[in-house]
């Protein structure tokens, strides 16, 4: 199927969603809204060192993500999951976040459009 | 074959090597009066004569004269040691030739006796101790070239070099037309300079021990043991003494076996590395799975939805061998599980045959079931891994066959008390398999090729059918032959239930739609967008089906005691009250009603397979997220069913 959107990919929740326009709409906002909400979470998680938070963070993020299917972001969240929580290493979890933090911006704005 | 050993319980024939009858005749008196030596004299007269015999017959001693008519003095001794060197000799010499008698002996012979001075107890007992000797000797030289070792002296001072004739064997030489002195040694083309080396290594160290690889003349290696020991004598001198064993063998199956090891342990790492990978593939092919099974309901024409379906179909190949590699290893990690519960024989395999029908309708085959009228309705054991293996093994006679039949037999071979064993066995009239291949069959990665086509699947089908028989301490064989068709059966033992159980407990069918009145579903779920597609999904699937939504486990506590539910999917990771903790408190601290609601995870961790781990925080079963739909719709439905039959 060729694919509209330039950062995100939206099969998956198209697929979800059916034919019906109202949950996809709503799927789109959630996504937005967990988005939005999440990621600056996950960096003050990180700040405070929460490890355990962060991870379980970072587990909710997974399936918010794969709602986004924007696979760079999907591996960095990835990479947090495996670098935070009892065995955290907090120079990769910085990395990925900040990974995860750059990817975003081009998907919050391609989001928004598409919800507008 | 049976012999005596030489020299014992037997009697010892005598070459006596003289052209004097009187003579002759008086050493047969001799050794007859003696009584030490029980022995028959030959007697030759001649040289020729003495060859002549000693070609014919090996005798135990040979006594010699060295004046004969056709040969005389030194000669005659060197003339018979060089046609046979390992005859055993006494030589006759006259009163006068005592030194030619010493130097007879040096030569090879193994006494001397002078005519006129011995008596018939000396010649007796020379006769026996060089047989005896003789004897030992020979059995030395079987025991070396048995034991592959030899033994070795050199006394440089005196040019003596003597080896064993297995050393020489060892080394390429024939031990009848070698013999070196010590200074043939030195030379480095000779192969046993390498006992050069050793002695002068052995001069400094006392004892010294190596391990060698050689190439001999015929261009053969062999690997050689050698021990060289040096001892000084009181005269200051060197002597050294070693052996020399041939142990190519030894290093041929070392190096086998560490070949092997190292073959077992790259097969390890690689299915090992197939697992992991095949592991990471599984979630992509649900997700492909679970998308290709929505997108079957949104398609408008047939031919899109041909080929959506061929995509599932071939998904589903896909997602099975990857399941059979994820299998196998588990198998060699110990990670199968095996349950004990109730089932019915007869359904089961109706049910396979049902299921296996088509594909054999495909090929207008015959699929039959044969059963005994008294089998036991019902028994106990793992229902799960009987279907799987008689899935394979039916599934294969499909497959293998083109025409004619498959039957599915089953034989009650003993039943004692609540304890019955079963022969199942699946024939067909296939292509049958070749002798060569029996043996291995049911090996990881083998595979029957056929002439007209690829061979299909990963060839793990039956490794794995095997495993599941074994693990239940069953045996599994087949017999075939090619063109003849194939059998392939097995037994398993299984326990009995009692009249009781048998009374209260059926095998869970789905002999009704349990949908035709309204059900309610809870979902226990933080994740908004996975609510919602949840909920959508399974609304999508049921009419009469309600679904009440939570968010943690505290929330869930709360709805179960404010409403009646029907089942629960639950999610594992969340937050306040996590999935396993809720479970937990279900099973523990609500009402009876409420603490036998069947709950199944849902969860993105592959680990939940775990079956320890599942009953332990009493989860009645799993589904892996991202979803497979039908997997979903088919778990509530045999829940529910269970359920309700459990409240009948």
């Amino acid at each position: 199927m060729y694919n509209q959107h330039q950062h995100i990919k939206l099969d998956y929740l198209e697929l979800m969603a059916g034919d019906d326009p109202k949950i996809r709409q709503t799927l789109l906002e959630l996504l937005l809204s967990d988005l939005r909400t999440e990621l600056p979470r996950m960096r003050d998680l990180f700040e405070a060192e929460d490890w355990a938070e962060l991870y379980r963070s970072a587990h909710k993020m997974k399936s918010t993500l794969d709602y986004s299917g924007n696979e760079a972001m999907q591996q960095a969240n990835l990479n947090i999951l495996s670098h935070s929580g009892d065995q955290h290493d907090p120079a990769e979890v910085g990395r990925a976040l900040q990974q995860l933090e750059a990817l975003s911006i081009a998907v919050l704005v391609e989001l928004e459009a598409i919800i507008q | 074959m049976y012999k005596h050993l030489p020299g014992f319980g037997v009697t010892n024939r005598i070459l006596l090597v003289e052209d004097d009858p009187s003579y002759v005749r008086l050493v047969e008196i001799m050794l007859e009066e003696s009584g030490l030596l029980d022995c028959e004299i030959v007697n030759a007269c001649t040289l020729s004569e003495c060859l002549l015999a000693l070609e014919r017959e090996n005798f135990a001693a040979v006594l010699l004269d060295l004046s004969l008519p056709d040969s005389f003095g030194f000669e005659t001794l060197d003339t018979v040691l060089a046609r046979y060197p390992k005859s055993n000799i006494i030589v006759l010499t006259g009163r006068t030739d005592k030194d030619l008698g010493v130097l007879a002996v040096k030569a090879g012979a193994q006494d001397f006796l002078e005519k006129g001075e011995f008596d018939y107890s000396q010649l007796a007992k020379s006769l026996r101790f060089s047989i005896e000797r003789s004897n030992i000797l020979s059995r030395l030289e079987d025991a070396q070239r048995i034991g592959k070792i030899g033994n070795w002296e050199c006394r440089p001072n005196e040019q003596f070099f003597f080896a064993s004739n297995e050393v020489y064997r060892i080394f390429n030489f024939d031990p009848a037309d070698a013999k070196f002195i010590s200074k043939e040694l030195h030379n480095p083309e000779n192969p046993l300079n390498v006992l050069i080396e050793m002695e002068e290594e052995a001069k400094n160290k006392g004892l010294v021990k190596k391990e060698k690889r050689v190439v001999l003349s015929n261009g053969v290696t062999r690997f050689i043991s050698l021990l060289c020991k040096a001892t000084e004598t009181t005269q200051g001198e060197i002597l050294y003494s070693g052996i020399v064993q041939d142990i190519t063998e030894q290093k041929r199956a070392e190096e086998l076996r560490n070949a092997r090891d190292l073959a077992q342990e790259s097969a390890r790492i690689k299915e090992q590395v197939i697992a992991n990978v095949s592991h990471e593939m599984r979630t992509p092919m649900n997700a492909i799975l679970g998308m290709t099974n929505l997108l079957l309901q949104m398609v408008k024409n047939k031919e899109e939805y041909h080929y959506v379906y061929s995509i599932k179909q071939s998904s589903e190949v896909l997602l099975g061998i990857i399941n059979d590699i994820l299998q196998v290893a588990a198998f060699q990690n110990n990670q199968i599980p095996l349950s004990k519960k109730n089932f019915n024989l007869p359904n089961l395999l109706r049910d396979l045959l049902d299921a296996l029908r088509p594909k054999a309708l495909e090929k207008k085959l015959e699929l039959m079931l044969s059963l005994p009228s008294d089998i036991p309705e019902e028994m106990i054991g793992d229902k799960l891994r009987l279907n799987q293996i008689l899935y394979n093994l039916v599934g294969n006679a499909i497959k293998f066959t083109d025409e004619g039949s498959v039957l599915v037999r089953v034989e009650i071979l003993n039943q004692i008390d609540r304890s019955i064993e079963i022969r199942f066995s699946v024939k067909d009239t296939g292509i049958g398999i070749p002798s060569s291949k029996l043996d291995s069959i049911f090996e990881t990665f083998t595979r029957i090729s056929r002439k007209d086509r690829v061979a299909e699947g990963t060839g793990l089908g039956l490794a794995i059918t095997k495993k599941l028989v074994e693990q239940q301490n069953g045996k599994i064989n087949v017999v075939s032959q090619p063109g003849g068709g194939s059998v392939f059966y097995f037994e398993l033992t299984f326990e009995l239930p009692s009249s009781v159980d048998v009374d209260t407990i059926k095998e869970i069918t789905i002999t009704k739609n349990p949908y035709a009145q309204p059900f309610v579903v809870l979902i226990v779920e933080d994740h908004k967008m996975n609510q919602l597609v949840i909920q959508r999904t399974l609304e999508k699937q049921w009419e009469n089906v309600r679904v009440v939504v939570t968010s943690n486990g505290d929330e869930a506590i709360e709805r179960l005691e404010q409403e009646h539910i029907d089942i629960i999917l639950m999610d594992l990771q969340m937050p306040i009250r996590d999935g396993f903790e809720t479970t937990e408190y279900i099973r523990t601290n609500m009402p009876p009603h409420i603490a036998s609601i069947p709950i199944l995870a849902m969860t993105a961790h592959q680990m939940i397979s775990d079956q320890e781990k599942f009953s332990r925080f009493g989860l009645d079963d799993y589904v892996l997220k991202p979803f497979d739909p039908e997997q979903l719709f088919e778990k509530i439905e045999y829940h529910l069913a269970k359920k309700e039959l459990k409240n009948v």
